[in-house]
């Protein structure tokens, strides 16, 4: 567009703002919910087909995600440990915790861009996003409640039966049911409107250090933090020394994804986080040992514990973990920050109220 | 005197049950039915809850207090080699000890003929485990009756939950837990607790309209511990999603055996 048709129609399009904006908030609610795909995006994972994303599904997959009732005492939802603001993870906490303020085993992972995941968990243990649900739900010191229970305290609420009827076409509130509806609404938060993602797309340039800071990254992060996603989603050992943790009561170490397939080869191996919105989703690692990027940083630089399982790409040329120095790190830090995008942390379809 | 005349009887009632197969042979059949027994023993003694046995091959004794398991995928395999399965979606039993709506199996509308054998799997097996939750039967919901036979981390059936005390477990409470499961992991290989049991009738077993023939299994918990590996609670008192499991799946596989049959 020319910029003496700018100039003639700025006010009209002054107008339009101010218009729109108003719109939005009256109407916040009954903006039509549809999942959509980023251009830049791969294609997603979720079968959309077996589960389509639907305003009322969204809407009642939004209530349920923040109910309470979910919970044994009703006291904690999923969103307590999902928190838009911080991304959809538990800010401030390494472990997590949940029921009667028991910790949780691992840090809370965001809820961003599942759609295309294919496995779910630190150790991809839960094969479709729709099952996950039921882990923490059951978890005793998550939730600690029964599914079961939890389906029977919706069916006594007679706007859940309207909402799933909404959604489903009938009253019936199963299994299923439930577990699509949380589903969808999980789906919807998606992240893709970072700095970086507008970047790519030529909608705005980074600076000389952020450009630095990504060609450091493509070279020595993204084979294993890969493409748009920023996680290429396989189970890799980054040289984190175990430690000991409780499971179910007991002294153990948490050996990531070995406890799901029982290969010694996949010891304390866990998923690739992606890197976006880290602004908002420290601590770090899946148990959140490091609080800062700098530590991380330092960890790859000088952390790197050897192993068996250790990942090869962190032990080229006869050197453990990945030399960075301080001009580096500088350069890795401003082009991270990058990858932060308000738009989804405070996306007020996704937020609680 | 006496016995001659049982004897008559006997010849007459075998008679007729010839002439039977005979008329049977020659009339359409119809479909009949078949039902399948669990009866729970430990060795000798008949399995109950809360009460104390001993192992005489280790000398362990316990006392249980939860026992339940997956059975599925039932076939019957006819005298000619061909076979029946059931229904998918009617193919999942739970089976409690402790509840007698869930000792037995009916299996419905089978197709006339005479049975040799039937074979099932205990455990669920790997294409209904990764199903849409949508499309299990309401045995395999995890908000139903398999709500305490699920594994939520992992998700997966738990095929067999054994859980009771023994003075020779060092565990707190001197409890004991055995929950045996895994159908083979997702995409990654991991470990396979899926059994499969073939019991053969010794003889060739008439259903049809007017057969109802009922097949007794006994199910002898001992052979969870006796079996090919010899599991000790001293040395096992927890086994749950590991490696050592598959041994116990080889050892629940045998628990199963024929013990009579009804042929009406
Ligand atoms: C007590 C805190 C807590 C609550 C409540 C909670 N979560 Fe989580 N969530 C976690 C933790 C910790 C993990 C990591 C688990 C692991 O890897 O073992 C996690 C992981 C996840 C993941 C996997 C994300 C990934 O990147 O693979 C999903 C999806 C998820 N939670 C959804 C939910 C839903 C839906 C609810 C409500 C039904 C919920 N969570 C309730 C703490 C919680
Ligand atoms: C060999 C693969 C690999 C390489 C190379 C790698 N990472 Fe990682 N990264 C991982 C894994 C795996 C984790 C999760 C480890 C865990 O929690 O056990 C991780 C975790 C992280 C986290 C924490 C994210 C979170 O949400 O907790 C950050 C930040 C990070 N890496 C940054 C980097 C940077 C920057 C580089 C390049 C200097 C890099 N990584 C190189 C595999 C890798
Ligand atoms: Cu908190």
């Amino acid at each position: 567009m020319k910029p003496a048709y700018i100039k003639q129609t700025r006010h009209l399009l002054l107008y339009l703002c101010l218009l729109a904006c108003s719109a939005c908030q009256q109407q916040v609610e009954e903006v039509p919910i549809q999942w959509q795909q980023p251009a830049h995006f791969p294609p997603p994972a979720y079968d959309f087909s077996r589960n389509p994303v639907t305003t009322a599904g969204f809407k009642l997959g939004k209530r349920l995600f923040y109910d309470t009732r979910l919970s044994r005492d009703n006291s904690i939802s999923c969103g307590s440990c999902h928190i838009p603001t911080s991304a959809f993870t538990h800010h401030g906490h390494d472990l997590s915790h949940g029921i009667d303020d028991q910790l949780t085993l691992r840090n809370a992972p965001p809820v961003m861009n599942l759609a295309w995941h294919k496995e779910f968990g630190w150790d991809g243990g839960v094969f479709q996003l729709d099952l996950f649900a039921i882990s923490p739900i059951e978890a005793h010191n998550e939730m600690d409640e029964k599914l079961s229970n939890v389906l029977e305290k919706l069916r006594a609420d007679a706007s859940y039966r309207q909402m799933f009827k909404a959604a489903f076409g009938s009253e019936e509130i199963t299994t299923a049911r439930f577990l699509m509806a949380l589903a969808q609404f999980q789906l919807m938060a998606v992240s893709a409107n970072s700095r970086y993602d507008r970047y790519l797309q030529g909608r705005d340039t980074l600076s000389l250090l952020e450009q630095e800071g990504l060609r450091i990254f493509q070279q020595k992060c993204a084979d294993c933090h890969a493409g748009v996603l920023f996680t290429d989603l396989s189970y890799r050992n980054n040289g984190l020394a175990p430690r000991r943790v409780r499971i179910e009561g007991a002294d153990s170490v948490d050996t990531g994804r070995y406890r799901i397939t029982l290969q010694p080869s996949d010891l304390y191996k866990f998923k690739v986080p992606s890197l976006r919105n880290l602004r908002y989703t420290a601590p770090y690692m899946h148990d959140g040992r490091f609080r800062t990027l700098n530590e991380v940083l330092e960890h790859y630089n000088s952390g790197v514990q050897p192993s068996p399982t250790l990942d090869p790409r962190l032990q080229q040329s006869g050197r453990v973990g990945i030399p960075l120095n301080e001009t580096e790190k500088e350069a890795l830090l401003a082009f991270l920050e990058t990858l932060n995008d308000e738009s989804f942390v405070r996306d007020p379809r996704l937020s609680e109220f | 005197m006496k016995k001659l005349f049982i004897l008559s009887l006997f010849i007459l009632a075998a008679l007729s049950a010839c002439q039977k197969n005979e008329k049977d042979e020659a009339v359409p059949q119809t479909n009949g039915k078949l039902e399948i027994k669990f009866d729970h023993f430990v060795g000798t003694e008949r399995f109950a809850l809360n009460q104390s046995f001993t192992n005489p091959s280790s000398g362990e004794s316990f006392t249980p207090t939860l026992l339940k398991y997956f059975v599925s995928n039932f076939r019957l395999i006819k005298e000619d080699g061909s076979e029946y399965v059931l229904p998918a979606e009617q193919n999942y039993f739970l089976i409690d000890p402790t509840d007698n709506s869930l000792q037995k199996i009916q299996v419905e509308n089978l197709p006339a003929g005479k049975y040799t054998a039937i074979e099932f799997i205990i455990g669920v097996d790997s294409l209904m485990s990764t199903k849409d939750v949508s499309e299990r039967p309401p045995v395999l919901d995890p908000a139903g009756q398999a709500q305490d036979m699920y594994w939520s981390w992992n998700p997966g059936y738990i095929f067999v939950k054994f859980e009771g005390t023994s003075p020779q477990s060092s565990e707190s409470g001197n409890v004991f837990k055995y929950h045996i499961g895994g159908y083979g992991g997702y995409d990654t290989p991991s470990i396979n607790c899926i059994r499969s049991r073939r019991i053969e009738f010794g003889e060739a077993v008439m259903v049809n309209g007017d057969h109802t023939p009922s097949l007794h299994l006994i199910v002898d918990v001992l052979k969870f511990f006796n079996g090919s590996t010899s599991l000790k609670i001293a040395e096992h008192p927890v086994v749950m999603f590991n490696s050592f499991a598959t041994a116990i799946a080889d050892n629940y596989k045998e628990m199963f055996v024929l013990d009579h049959i009804h042929e009406d």
